[in-house]
């Protein structure tokens, strides 16, 4: 097992991106890029989340004491793995979703109902990021700080407004290679 | 003009096949703009608040256990000894099937990995005695449920948080059930064995058991570490989590030696994407949720049901019907997270125990699993065994059977779920 290999392989084939024309290659590099960046660092904040997970309740069990700050540490960084975890799962096509009956239309239908599927996740996913960002900049102006860690809050709500925005970006990108290459995927 | 928005375009956008965490976002965002119940930047704050509780935090820690426990050597080793030990009795392989099933219930939450690391040992063994793919499989498909019905769920977990109950309470609530649901299907295998004269399994013999128990005692610790520390009040069930991925890690990577460091952390990267699907539900839900109790609806659907005088009874009845067909059609999580808001009124007027119903909306979403046509456990094995869907269906329909008479006696006899409860309490 390597860590040059991609990050996520388990996913079945259906989620696996179609292979564009040589001259739309770079679309897919950058969505492979983005997409293994986000799962790293996901990975990453969910060992962290296990690793101060186990320290404290060893703490707790021989020194008598926990850390306060462990308990805003672990939700924060679980917004990390969620948010960016979440990137991957746009670009993998791999959101939960109901798309038995989608598959069992004719092809023409289906095509619409998939635009349809990709504008709808486009425009909601723009929304919300932009939402949050009129959030994230309030606790900005205003320096609001978490209670335990001091965390300025606006770095770990700051990551929901990146990833709804990189989900809509990786929708957008998703589609093009879709459409690029011509094949029937389902797009999420 | 509150229905449509609230149930109907949810309804359309997943019937379209749009993801469900969009489905979620785009109802509240269209529900705020339509009905005039609030501001837009309510979607963040209920998104972020939605993943502000220590509980969930259970969620992830499970899933990267369970991977773990499953790749790791540790369920391995547990099913092994498992099937040294049970033997000598007409259906004994079957019934190892089951138990093992039980025992990776007890240690992860996961239903559909639960039925890839059952089949992927106990498959081989069923076929070459004679039982059958078909059988096999199906049996195999049917345990999946007592992975999420027996503790630690990932769907008791989430109920506990949207439905704000005691996690521990509705594990302790899941003992009986699973266990009534690992004897019944122990009971049929033996009756179908008997009437299909299967083949008795050899004798379990200490020249087996001992070798097979000295294999695998660090993996039979680790389900009475993580129930019995929860249970013992040691941990929380947060706490149990974290203690079982480092016991999963530890274990695989020091003493089974079947996993290196850099293993770990690929399964730790593998295990976010399952976990960034579900938590991107509980997430978006945060918002529904919101939207679905600001605008009056539950109060409103109360209103009707009680229009419509159904006794506590045809209440139950309507709602298992309900919880079973969407349950055939959208992941636990899922369904919990947009049914909970709607229902609790819904219960709590009825005079319903909040905790016995998290366990009857648990064991129907489970069976909904393996319900034809669309139950995900069915297209999972369909997927892993290569066995066609419509024998996979015909294959379901005892373990169905089986399954709804216990959902009957979960539904109506509340002492099941309710009296371990209070009896730990006093015990504690």
């Amino acid at each position: 097992m390597s860590l040059d290999e991609p990050a996520v392989e388990s996913h079945d084939a259906q989620h696996r991106n179609p292979t564009p024309p040589n001259n739309l290659r770079w679309i897919l590099r950058i969505g492979d890029s983005i997409s293994v960046s986000c799962m790293w660092l996901s990975g990453a904040a969910m060992g962290l989340i296990i690793l101060i997970c186990g320290i404290n309740v060893v703490r707790r069990y021989v020194l008598g004491s926990v850390w306060s700050w462990a308990e805003e540490a672990m939700l924060f960084l679980m917004i990390v793995v969620v948010f960016l975890g979440a990137v991957t799962v746009t670009w993998n096509g791999a959101h939960l979703s109901l798309d038995m009956l989608v598959n069992r239309l004719q092809p023409s239908f289906r095509a619409v109902v998939l635009w349809l599927g990709v504008t709808v996740a486009v425009i909601t996913l723009c929304v919300c990021s932009v939402v949050s960002f009129q959030v994230v900049k309030l606790l900005y102006d205003y320096n609001q700080k978490s209670q335990a860690l001091e965390l300025p809050l606006w770095m770990p709500q700051g990551l929901i407004c990146l990833g709804f925005g990189l989900m809509a970006a990786m929708a957008v990108l998703r589609a093009v290679l879709v459409r690029a290459s011509r094949e029937e995927l389902p797009i999420q | 003009m509150s229905a449509l928005v609230l149930f109907g375009l949810p309804v359309v956008l997943i019937t379209i096949g749009i993801p469900i965490f969009l489905v979620l976002l785009l109802t509240s965002i269209a529900g705020i703009l339509i009905l005039g119940v609030g501001d837009l930047f309510v979607i963040h704050t209920a998104v972020f608040g939605s993943l502000d509780s220590f509980p969930l935090l259970a969620v992830p820690l499970f899933v990267v256990a369970g991977d773990v426990m499953a790749r790791g050597g540790i369920a391995q080793r547990l099913i092994e000894l498992i099937l040294s030990v049970v033997g000598g009795v007409r259906g004994s392989l079957p019934m190892a099937t089951i138990l093992s099933a039980s025992a990776f219930g007890a240690m992860s939450g996961s239903s559909v990995a639960c039925v890839a690391a059952i089949g992927k040992l106990t498959l081989p063994a069923l076929e070459k005695n004679g039982y059958g793919r078909t059988f096999g499989v199906s049996l195999i498909t049917s345990t999946g449920v007592l992975d999420v019905v027996i503790p630690p769920s990932i769907p008791m977990i989430i109920y506990g948080v949207v439905a704000q109950q005691s996690v521990t309470d509705l594990f302790l609530a899941g003992i009986v059930p699973g266990l009534i649901i690992a004897c019944a299907l122990c009971l049929y295998v033996f009756l179908r064995s008997v009437w299909m004269r299967s083949p008795v399994g050899g004798k379990p013999s200490l020249a087996t058991i001992i070798p097979a128990l000295k294999r695998s005692t660090w993996a039979v610790i680790t389900p009475v570490l993580i129930l019995g520390g929860i249970y013992g009040g040691a941990f929380t069930p947060t706490e149990a989590a974290g203690v079982a991925c480092w016991y999963s890690i530890l274990i695989s990577v020091y003493v089974y030696r079947e996993l290196t460091w850099l293993e770990v952390f690929r399964i730790t990267i593998e295990s976010c994407v399952l976990v960034a699907q579900i938590m991107i539900l509980v997430a978006a839900a945060g918002a529904y949720s919101w939207l679905i109790t600001t605008s009056g609806m539950p109060a409103a659907l109360v209103e009707f049901i009680k229009g419509l005088h159904l006794q506590g009874w045809s209440l139950l009845l309507v709602i298992n019907f309900v919880l079973l067909t969407i349950g055939s059609v959208l992941e636990p999580p899922a369904a919990i997270l947009i049914l909970t808001p709607l229902l609790t009124p819904l219960i709590a007027d009825a005079g319903i125990n909040p905790l016995h119903f998290g366990l009857v909306i648990t064991v129907n979403l489970a069976i909904g699993m393996s319900l034809p046509p669309f139950g995900l456990n069915l297209f999972a094995s369909h997927a892993l065994f290569k066995v066609p869907l419509p024998t996979l269906y015909r294959g379901a329909i005892p373990f169905l059977t089986i399954y709804i008479a216990i959902l009957i006696l979960v539904t109506y006899v509340p002492a099941i779920t309710l009296e371990p409860v209070r009896w730990l309490r006093a015990f504690n």
